[in-house]
């Protein structure tokens, strides 16, 4: 299927479900901006880590280090 | 009670769901059509409509239009009063928008959307929408849904079935036709599914019954009911009209009996 799911990581090879039924990912001024198919928007802060166009159909977003 | 039916492309799965509906309604239901089959066009005819009803994906903007308008609306912060049905956690039938549905005397018909053009992309978003449209989908005890499932299986990869009561087959004389419904039985298993039953399509003795039963047997399936190749449908199918009472319509009516004596 190719609509994807957007995930965060969250630690060693985990990742958490953002959001799913994405069709659109846009990189904003400091930020991701999601779209799903039914009007559900979101706003990640990170940098993109990956996007599987094949397997899983998952963009992957990696949030930025925590400052001290 | 939600049935799926599903099958080979050219098994009949349309004219069985039609002839179901009008069974199901006969006794008593409110019967909701869902069209998810994205190819073909024309099972509005079945019921005699002469127009289908306006799309399911419509509600979300349309596929070819879906990112301009969802962007234009995020954008100026409106909200789209059409999409806010399928925002809600439960969709009732007299929820559906009138254009979205075709009605008729206990019978509704919805159509999820069709690829109508070349270069178009694929039917995912058709898939998404049939997948929720579905899981949010709430009957009362007096209605049943019946889905007109795009052929082969790409579906059971959207998960499309999760919220389905029993995935129907749709078995025509055919060693791949025999193959398929033994994969759904596979898959519509893996997807939770509570019931998979199979029903002969097509079948012109009773010898050729006899021999596909077999096979199905062999393939961990038992069929439910046999309908006979009716020249009724053969007619109704080539005038793209509705069917009439004849020998398949009378064989649907003992595989109705057992799909409700399961609900």
């Amino acid at each position: 299927m190719c609509i994807a799911t957007v995930y965060l990581t969250a630690g060693d090879d985990n990742k958490e479900e953002i959001m799913r039924d994405v069709i659109w990912v846009e990189a904003a001024d400091d930020h991701f901006r999601i779209l799903n198919m039914f009007g559900e928007e979101k706003h990640l802060q990170g940098k993109l880590k990956s996007i599987d166009f094949w397997q899983e159909h998952a963009v992957v977003i990696e949030p930025h280090p925590k400052t001290q | 009670m939600k049935i799926s039916v599903c099958g080979k492309g050219g098994s009949g799965k349309s004219v069985i769901v039609a002839l179901l509906a009008n069974q199901v309604r006969a006794r008593g239901y409110r019967v909701l059509v869902v069209d998810s089959d994205e190819s073909n066009s024309g099972l509005y005819r079945m019921f005699g409509f002469d127009q289908p009803p306006t799309p399911l994906l419509e509600l979300v903007g349309g596929k070819g239009q879906v990112q301009q308008k969802m962007l234009a609306k995020f954008s100026s912060g409106e909200s789209e009063p059409k999409m806010q049905v399928l925002g809600q956690d439960r969709i009732q039938v007299s929820d559906i928008p009138p254009q979205h549905i075709k009605r008729e005397d206990g019978l509704g018909l919805v159509n999820v959307g069709k690829i109508l053009h070349s270069l178009e992309g694929c039917a995912c978003p058709m898939g998404v929408l049939t997948r929720e449209f579905l899981a949010k989908l709430s009957l009362e005890k007096n209605e049943a849904a019946i889905v007109d499932m795009e052929a082969g299986v790409e579906h059971f990869g959207r998960g499309v079935a999760t919220s389905i009561d029993e995935v129907l087959i749709v078995v025509e004389p055919s060693f791949e036709s025999l193959q398929l419904a033994a994969r759904i039985k596979e898959l519509a298993a893996d997807a939770g599914v509570k019931r998979t039953s199979a029903i002969l399509n097509k079948i012109a003795s009773d010898e050729m019954a006899k021999k596909l039963k077999e096979e199905l047997r062999k393939r961990g399936l038992e069929p439910i009911g046999t309908v006979r190749y009716d020249p009724e449908i053969f007619q109704a199918t080539l005038e793209g009209r509705a069917p009439r009472d004849g020998a398949a319509a009378e064989d649907v009516k003992e595989i109705v009996d057992s799909l409700l004596s399961k609900s």
